[in-house]
């Protein structure tokens, strides 16, 4: 078996630059089709229309074919994805073009120019996410479930809150640290801030209290702070869990959510301009 | 984490494309476990999508189906000329531009797959139902909106002088045109994009035809060689000749601004009216030809009655003063409503068009036999125009001019000419005329005329046609009962035609045929005429029932009369006459008692006028010109004949103050009655704001003024209305002065006919009218421009405010703001050398010799250069040309 050529790492940059070169072509190509239209006082929206549409069918085919997974003679799922990205990427250029990069100020133009930037603009990010996320979860000890989240945050609440109870016979000093700091962090959901920028300070924060905790603990207590600083660090990871994985499959909640709407509405859209166009019998 | 949590699993294995899940749940009192399921994520999605799709759609779906259908489809605001559309209410306004605005979604999808061609009007179609004013319907789509042969026409001239060229399409792939060449509105109108301009059009797009690539203004535009204008200026006005001389030799100022003002706008130059720019000097030259010529509708050429009896011809009775030698000229107009009359108009159509009486040669018998077809031609009109006044001119201008003649247009050409005029002329000039006619012409129709009360009857002059019949017409029956002058003729008509009152009584004459007149029956050569005149009637200006033997209204003796007119040997021979004395019949006696026309009269020697009725003169007894039958010599008459040095060389009656009475003023000079035998009458101008206060004067009553001194000459009497002139012979127009209305609209009318300088019909009219120094001198300042077949006056200088579009533009407002540009030699600049006369004398506009150098395009291109002002293709031209201008 001969060993490969090249190693993947440099066959993907190839493959990128050379799917990227085509894309950046591909535009400059419509730019002076459309340029020359123009140019020649012809519409050069029915061009950029058509071109267009068929992008966004061809963009939605790809969920087909990630359905389909027994047709190889269409291509990988990888070149699949490839294309998606970078025949995506490109419409951006196209969609200018099209609406002769003037924001659109009518309402149904407004309401479909709405949908295409949310479907692919959702794709954007849903590509950064797919390519920046999963390193992030990689530096985490452990790999969980996204739906089995809740129920392990739970879970956690749970024995930390019966760890605590078991400890309290002799002090009340992590009883009231537990109902004072804890019983927050354990038992409810996480701030809209840290949704959206998921830090851990306030694990640091938590953690060097229960540091600070021991000073007032007892020999038997204080494995008992160290048990519930461990809870923490695992409460801590859950909750990036969630945030990170919950941004990795919600994209998509709007990527495929609006992409029929689109679909839909630009198909009503086309119609549309043919109907409406001004010309001559 | 070094441990996992009860329940964590560590493999992240989970099976794809599951709706549900098993998620365990811990129970937070006794901590036991608890396994449930749920909807897995991808489901979720999956009713998440369903969820927003059905949503999305659905409100667009209801929302094209509301009232508020309009502003949700708009797909931006309109331009502010057209945002009024979309402000209203209502499904239809998209439909005021969009043929599928009011159709509904499944029309617009069946329109989709049919190619765009099953739904409603085409935009451009909707476009022009409110543009069809503005722009040329004709050419409204094609390029520049120019007739697309004159358009290539015009480029290949361009092409050949080097301008300019176009590209090819061939190689070019242009704007998209449909096979007639035409260009949709919206290729170059792209519309809701609110306040952005409308007709913004970039250099390159203009040079996408025009390939020649003009970068900027001032490096490759090439120089101008024929501005202001390729054309001449439409009022003949030398430029050199006034400033260099005339202006200079009086002493007076030259001043641009004297006769070119600037419009409302300050957008351009117009001209000053003539008051303020040109009266000056030359209303007084006006004035002087309008008093001194008439534009003549009927004149009575002098006859050669020898020459007409030697050639067997008959012309019937004839006014003395009009014999003589052959002369006289056959006025534009009256040629003009002659060629109505298929007689006249064939014959008129092998003469030249300045054909005068006077190319008669005497001796050519077909010369002669042909003027008396015409005379009896002008006869018939003057019949006619008798008995409909100006209701014969509109038919007789339908039938020559092919188009019809609205109501206004005669309004404006006859300016209050009614019947009565020409009734007073006929009786004047013509008395016999009706019996004449009535006898020479079978299709003469006899009929009554309900309006002047009941018995009264008029003759009709009706071409004759196969369809005449005995049966139809009451005369010819009552002639083929008479056929001949042997046989006796009945007294009475029996039976009476219905449009003959009963009491009516009617004598027989004869006359003698024409030889050549063969479409009248030789044994009709009696024939029953009306014999009736109205002698004080209540209706002036009628011909009144009224029996020969109970008011004689003029009575010549037998003998008198058989000696001039050939008819009374008829007469005698006809049963039922006893030799008394025989009744002239005049055709339109006018002289009611109530409402008489009113005179101007002058005394003998002009010094003294004075309005008059004339029912105070003794109508009955005023002898009728004098008249010449076949038999009478002419020698006689010629000798007496003032008409004939006149007709041989009209004199040119100066203006006499003492004499010029202005309408206007007529009521100071009016004072004292002296009714004369010659006299020039003024037909009053119903629609002019005279000043007369005439209140008595019926609507075309004639206000008769006598000739001045010298006695026998017109003296400038009034201007402004139809005079009959009874020296001459002659019924005519004269002008008021400058822009007079009704010579106008004669001059417009001809010169809207096809081809009217080559028609026989209108050739002698349109030169009448078109030559220089012709009547007013209109002429001499209008130039006449020809247009495709036809013509146009130009009355108006270069307005520009409401002239057409044309493909250069140039608005003076925001340049004259600058100081040095305020002289306006600084752009225009006078070539002393030069002479524009001659590029005003012929019909082409485009002979233009223009008086000024052309502009120097580094005068423009000082402030018009890239970096300054604007200098872009359409800051100086325009796309659309030939339409009306609509606030750019």
């Amino acid at each position: 078996m001969k060993p490969p050529r090249t190693s993947p790492n440099f066959t993907f940059s190839r493959r990128r630059l050379k799917y990227a070169m085509i894309a950046i072509i591909s535009v400059a190509v419509i730019g002076l089709l459309v340029w020359l239209q123009n140019r020649n006082l012809r519409h050069s929206t029915f061009f950029t229309g058509y071109l267009l549409m068929g992008s966004i069918l061809f963009l939605t085919a790809f969920n087909l074919r990630k359905k389909i997974p027994v047709l190889p003679a269409f291509g990988s799922a990888t070149m699949w994805m490839q294309l998606h990205i970078y025949v995506g990427l490109s419409t951006f250029a196209v969609f200018g073009f099209h609406i002769a990069w003037r924001i659109p100020n009518g309402m149904f133009e407004g309401l479909l120019a709405f949908l295409y930037l949310a479907v692919a603009l959702s794709g954007v990010y849903g590509l950064y996410a797919t390519r920046i996320m999963p390193r992030r979860l990689a530096a985490l000890k452990e790999e969980v479930i996204y739906e089995r989240i809740p129920a392990l945050q739970r879970q956690l609440a749970t024995s930390a809150k019966r760890l605590v109870l078991e400890a309290c016979e002799s002090t009340d000093v992590l009883a009231r640290f537990y109902v004072n700091k804890l019983a927050t962090f354990f038992e409810r959901p996480r701030s809209l801030a840290y949704m959206i920028n998921p830090s851990g300070r306030r694990r640091k924060q938590l953690l060097d209290e229960i540091t600070d905790l021991n000073r007032y603990l007892g020999e038997q207590q204080r494995p008992v702070g160290a048990q519930l600083s461990e809870m923490v660090q695992q409460k801590d990871d859950l909750d990036y869990h969630r945030v990170v994985q919950g941004r990795l499959k919600l994209w998509l909640f709007v990527h495929i959510g609006m992409t029929y709407s689109l679909l839909i509405i630009s198909i009503i859209h086309g119609i549309m301009a043919h109907a409406f166009a001004g010309g001559l019998r | 984490m070094n441990r996992p949590l009860p329940g964590m699993k560590t493999d992240s294995y989970e099976r794809p494309n599951e709706k549900w899940t098993e998620t365990v749940l811990v129970a937070s009192e006794d901590g036991a476990e608890v396994t449930t399921t749920q909807r897995s994520l991808r489901n979720k999605r999956a009713v998440f999508t369903l969820a927003v799709t059905s949503f999305i759609v659905g409100t667009t779906l209801i929302l094209f189906n509301s009232p508020y259908r309009n502003e949700f489809l708009a797909p931006g605001p309109l331009c502010s000329s057209h945002a009024q559309i979309l402000a209203g209410q209502g499904a239809d306004r998209c439909a005021a531009c969009h043929g599928a605005g009011d159709k509904s979604f499944a029309q617009w999808f069946s329109d989709a797959i049919s190619g765009g061609r099953s739904i409603g009007a085409c935009q451009s179609d909707l476009c022009m139902e409110c543009h069809k004013n503005s722009l040329n319907a004709d050419y409204a789509l094609v390029a520049h909106n120019v007739d697309p042969a004159v358009l290539a026409e015009m480029t290949a001239e361009k092409q050949r002088s080097g301008q300019f060229s176009l590209a090819s399409y061939a190689n070019v792939p242009g704007p998209p045109v449909n096979p007639l060449g035409e260009l949709a509105c919206s290729t170059c109108h792209r519309e809701h994009h609110g306040s952005e301009s409308l007709s913004a059009l970039t250099d390159a797009q203009c040079q996408i035809c025009h390939s020649d690539q003009i970068h900027s203004f001032e490096k490759d535009h090439p120089e101008f060689t024929s501005t202001p204008f390729n054309r001449r200026s439409r009022i003949a006005f030398d430029h050199t000749t006034h400033g260099l001389k005339h202006f200079a030799q009086s002493g007076m100022e030259f001043d641009c601004a004297q006769c070119h003002i600037d419009d409302e706008r300050y957008d351009t130059k117009v001209l000053a009216p003539f008051e303020q720019s040109c009266a000056m000097c030359h209303e007084d030259e006006i004035i002087d030809s309008t008093s001194r010529d008439t534009l003549a509708m009927i004149s009575l050429p002098m006859l050669d009655l020898d020459a007409i009896s030697d050639a067997g011809g008959d012309i019937g009775q004839w006014p003395e003063m009009a014999t003589g030698d052959f002369d006289g000229p056959l006025p534009g107009i009256m040629r003009l409503l002659l060629t109505a009359d298929d007689e006249a108009a064939a014959i008129l159509a092998t003469l030249d068009r300045n054909f005068e009486f006077g190319d008669v040669d005497p001796y050519e018998t077909d010369q002669v036999l042909q003027a008396c077809d015409l005379v009896w031609s002008i006869k018939r009109l003057m019949h006619e125009l008798s008995v409909e006044g100006s209701e014969a001119i509109k038919r007789r201008l339908e039938i020559v001019l092919e188009r019809s003649i609205s109501d206004d247009e005669l309004v404006a050409l006859t300016d209050g000419l009614e019947a009565p005029v020409f009734q007073e002329a006929t009786r004047r000039w013509l008395p016999e005329l009706t019996t004449e006619l009535a006898v020479r012409t079978p299709g003469l129709q006899q009929y009554s005329l309900s309006q002047f009360g009941d018995g009264e009857v008029l003759f009709h002059y009706r071409p004759r046609s196969s369809e005449d019949t005995l049966a139809e017409n009451p005369l010819k029956e009552l002639m083929s009962a008479n056929v001949s002058a042997d046989q006796p003729a009945p007294s009475t008509p029996d039976p009476a035609p219905e449009t003959v009152a009963p009491q009516q009584e009617l004598a027989v004459v004869s006359t003698t045929p024409d030889p050549r007149d063969t479409s009248t029956p030789p044994a009709a050569s009696q024939v029953i005429v009306n014999n009736e005149r109205g002698d004080g009637g209540d209706e002036g200006g009628v011909v009144r029932n009224q029996t020969l033997r109970e008011t004689p209204p003029v009575e010549i003796p037998a003998e008198q009369l058989l000696v001039e007119n050939p008819l009374k040997e008829r007469v005698e021979q006809t049963p039922g006459n006893t030799g008394a004395p025989v009744q002239v019949p005049p055709v339109a006696a006018n002289a009611g008692q109530d409402d008489a026309p009113l005179a101007i009269v002058n005394t003998q020697s002009g010094s003294e006028r004075q309005i008059v009725n004339q029912s105070s003169s003794p109508t009955a007894a005023e002898p009728s010109m004098p008249v010449a039958g076949n038999r009478q010599p002419t020698g006689e008459v010629l000798a007496a004949n003032p008409l004939k040095e006149r007709f041989g060389a009209p004199p040119v009656v100066p203006a006499d103050p003492a004499v010029n009475l202005p309408v206007v003023n007529a009521p100071d000079v009016a004072q004292t009655v002296e009714p004369m035998e010659d006299e020039v009458a003024v037909i009053p101008n119903p629609h002019m704001e005279t000043g007369i206060n005439l209140p008595a004067v019926a609507d075309s009553a004639p206000v008769s003024v006598p000739v001045s001194d010298p006695p026998g000459e017109v003296a400038v009497v009034a201007r402004g209305a139809w005079i009959r002139n009874d020296l001459i012979l002659q019924i005519g127009y004269r002008p008021e002065g400058h822009a007079d209305s009704t010579l106008s609209e004669w001059a417009d009318m001809i010169t809207s006919v096809e081809n009217a300088d080559v028609r026989f019909e209108t050739s002698a009219l349109f030169e009448e009218l078109t030559r220089q120094n012709s009547i007013g001198t209109c002429r001499n300042c209008h130039t006449v421009d020809r247009n495709e077949n036809a013509f146009v006056v130009n009355w108006n200088g270069e307005n520009h405010t409401s002239a057409l579009r044309e493909f250069t533009k140039f608005v003076h407002g925001p340049h004259l703001i600058q100081p040095h540009l305020q002289d306006c030699s600084y752009c225009h600049t006078l070539d002393p050398e030069s002479n524009s006369v001659a590029s005003f004398e012929g019909f082409d506009s485009t002979v233009s010799i223009s008086n000024f150098e052309p502009i120097v395009k580094d005068n423009c291109a000082s402030c018009h250069r890239e970096g300054q002002t604007d200098s872009g293709c359409t800051q100086c031209h325009n796309y659309h040309v030939g339409s009306r201008r609509i606030g750019d």
